[in-house]
């Protein structure tokens, strides 16, 4: 049997790519004796594996040659496709997602050599697809008939059977259950009046906010034990089918939130509740592959004493962050003005802010959107180095962010770091300690200067800031919770403490 | 929730979790089978292979070893809930044959395009009365300890991405899974997926379940 070994070179050697981006490769073929092929073709798509049924989707189907193949020369077949706008590329618990482009050399009557390799796809920083999720409807009126008639088929069914040793209590039980299952919201209502829910966004990005509203007037009076939302996030995976269906779940998330406890309201009071629930910061997006999906639902829940509580579940969808300009939300401003001091030297944002198809750093992955309670760095007026052009607006915590999430092996942390290595960003830290600069630095005026280590102020990321020799007389003045703020640049992730290292811009 | 590593499980020195949902290919390439049987009875134009067992015991592998053997071969499974309607267009093997209704098992065999079926009930009889060969399969085959430590040391080689250490599969290990599990080896490879996903080092590893914990499954060195 002919041998055939199929090798690929991708345009970017850490096969980083984001969807809609453009895969350019070769595909390298050598045979060690002639083939007869009919010919040879590409594949590239997703696949899953884990713990569920595998599902797969290819995007891209090339022919690349046809034809005999000689023995001993190499081949080389250009190819290139576009990556759709998902799935992404995930690894979990129970699912994974992997993109991978599969080579095939069709030989007639044999076994046709072939060969299948990864590459990554991340979201794209510009536009998301987003599937709207279903709006947010009271009760679906198919599942009350539903679940009416089966309630009542079973109670009915039972009744012949009450007189064969109660054999048919069972089965008028499950009924009574399922009829009490279905109703309860209703019975819940005769209380609380119509209970009006509101979720906005249904479609959010990790890090970002969810407001939920709730408001009612009761009909009659009525004491609530707790208001309670709970936001979760799981994996579900099945496996097998038919009798050996199983379905897997892993929570990926759980946080419970009491909007309120012991209210007691009179007949006709409204009241109306505000809640904001936080997405957790993670890369586990709704998604539905088929046996494979990840979701996010937040189940609100009225609980009134000796009465049905008034329960529903709402889905989320979380997405992919953007790079678009609403995304990059500008910080408070009066918290610029206290940091910089700049209240009465006019807007220092005024005209600041890049987009990023005009910011020579638009190629920075994840800039993500702010919220108002995130750290935010600006462009400082009274830096160090005034002289210093003023950079565009960029999130240092989003550029950690990005990094954290980034593998601890491999090369994609230093490959951020460094991409990001000429970026001069204000920086505005609550410092912790001080110490003395270690090892060999290759700027000199660094080896025996301080480094500063502290927080992103407002938040709790760390972040360490050499300074140079000339600054040490100030750098010892700071104590711990004195504020330092300056420009600095990305020198070096520190997987030891997980925190980003920036060097001082004198 | 994310692994720190270019492959799934590359700090174990695999590429994925060996223990999880295979393709259709890998399946027939990791199938521990003896074929030869089989093919040679299929040589005969009205021959049909009937491989009968519990579930969770290989019988859909062997067809999906026969698929991938005997190509062009469709592959129908016959779900439990919903339509069975299928058209036979070429050669195929049938799933979960037991779910064939009480008419179309007594005129479906006629057709000889129908090559294999896997089924808990014995359809053989039927099959007989319309003019097929049937050789009967029972699977599995054997599963005992030797075989057992064989699929799931294979399934761990499959994914193995150089010659550094992975975790290994011990005599014993497998002695501890048929104690909990007996033969389902559906139920082995679940648990085995658990066990690999929380690994944080190679070599053998914990395998025993404390039925009120989760499984524990740091990896251990001296199971042996």
């Amino acid at each position: 049997m002919a041998k055939c070994d199929l090798d690929f070179d991708f345009d970017r050697p850490n096969r980083n790519y984001r969807s809609g981006e453009t895969v350019h490769g070769r595909l390298k073929l050598q045979a060690d004796s002639a083939i007869n092929s009919q010919k040879v073709t590409l594949i590239a798509g997703w696949k899953t594996h884990g713990k569920g049924n595998t599902s797969t989707g290819d995007y891209a189907s090339l022919e690349l040659h046809q034809g005999e193949l000689q023995s001993g020369r190499i081949y080389e077949f250009p190819f290139e496709f576009v990556i759709p706008g998902s799935p992404w590329t995930y690894r979990g618990t129970l699912i994974n997602v992997v993109h991978v482009v599969k080579a095939r050399v069709h030989v007639a009557w044999a076994f046709d050599p072939q060969s299948e390799t990864e590459f990554e796809v991340q979201p794209s920083p510009v536009t998301q697809p987003i599937n709207s999720p279903p709006p947010l409807a009271a009760e679906s009126p198919a599942g009350v008939i539903l679940g009416t008639t089966i309630s009542l088929a079973l109670i009915l069914g039972g009744i012949p059977f009450l007189f064969m040793y109660g054999c048919g209590l069972i089965p008028m039980g499950i009924g009574g259950f399922l009829l009490f299952m279905t109703y309860r919201n209703r019975l819940a209502e005769r209380k609380l009046g119509k209970v009006d829910l509101q979720l906005a966004p249904q479609s959010q990005t990790p890090g970002e906010e969810i407001v939920f509203s709730l408001a009612f007037t009761p009909r009659s009076r009525v004491n609530i034990d707790r208001i309670l939302i709970t936001l979760e996030g799981q994996e579900q995976a099945v496996s097998g089918s038919g009798t050996n269906k199983t379905t897997h779940r892993h929570k990926l998330f759980e946080q419970q939130v009491t909007v309120a406890e012991a209210i007691e309201l009179a007949a006709g009071s409204p009241y109306r509740a505000e809640q904001r629930l936080r997405v957790p910061e993670h890369q586990a997006y709704t998604v539905d592959l088929g046996d494979n999906k990840i979701g996010w639902a937040a189940k609100v829940r009225l609980d009134i004493p000796k009465w049905p509580d008034w329960e529903r579940v709402v889905p989320l969808h979380v997405i992919p962050k953007t790079n678009s300009p609403q995304a990059i939300a500008s910080p408070p401003r009066e918290m610029i003005s206290e940091v910089a001091g700049t209240k009465e030297n006019g807007d220092p944002w005024a005209g600041e802010l890049a987009t990023p198809e005009t910011s020579p750093y638009h190629d920075l992955p994840q800039y993500s959107s702010m919220t108002p309670s995130s750290s935010t760095v600006a462009p400082l007026s009274n830096s160090p180095s005034p002289a210093l052009p003023s950079p565009p607006a960029i999130e240092l915590l989003s550029l950690i962010s990005s990094i954290a999430a980034a593998p601890r092996f491999g090369d994609q942390r230093s490959q951020l770091v460094e991409r990001s290595k000429d970026l001069a960003i204000p920086v505005a830290i609550e410092v912790e300690r001080s110490s003395y600069n270690y090892g060999i630095y290759d700027d000199e005026s660094f080896r025996n200067g301080r480094t500063l280590i502290g927080t992103l102020l407002g938040t709790e990321t760390k972040v360490a800031i050499q300074l140079p020799e000339s600054q040490n007389e100030s750098a010892s003045s700071l104590s711990s919770g004195a504020l330092w703020t300056g420009l600095a640049r990305p020198a070096r992730w520190d997987d030891l403490y997980d925190r980003l290292e920036l060097r001082s811009v004198r | 929730m994310a692994r720190p590593s270019k492959h799934h499980l590359g700090n174990l020195n695999l590429s994925r979790n060996p223990f999880g949902e295979l393709e259709a290919h890998e399946i027939a390439e990791l199938a521990i089978v003896n074929p030869q049987p089989w093919l040679t009875h299929l040589q005969a134009e009205t021959a049909l292979v009937q491989f009968i067992g519990d579930k969770g015991r290989g019988k859909t592998t062997c067809l999906k070893y026969l698929v991938a053997r005997l190509a062009p071969l469709d592959y129908v499974h016959l779900p439990e809930i919903g339509s069975r309607r299928f058209t036979i267009r070429r050669p195929l093997v049938i799933d979960e044959a037991q779910r064939l209704d009480w008419f179309t098992r007594r005129t479906i065999f006629g057709d000889r395009r129908i090559r294999a079926i896997a089924t808990h009930d014995d359809l053989s009889r039927l099959a007989s009365k319309q003019g097929r060969q049937v050789l009967n399969i029972s699977v599995p085959c054997r599963i005992d300890h030797d075989f057992l430590l064989q699929v799931l040391r294979k399934r761990i080689e499959r994914f193995r991405i150089s010659d550094a250490p992975v975790p290994e599969i011990t005599p014993n290990m497998v002695n501890e899974l048929t104690a909990q599990f007996g033969d389902n080896l559906r139920l082995i490879v679940s648990h085995l997926y658990d066990c690999i996903q929380v690994l944080d080092q190679t070599g053998p590893f914990q395998v025993s379940l404390n039925l009120t914990q989760r499984p524990r499954c740091h990896g251990q060195q001296n199971d042996s």
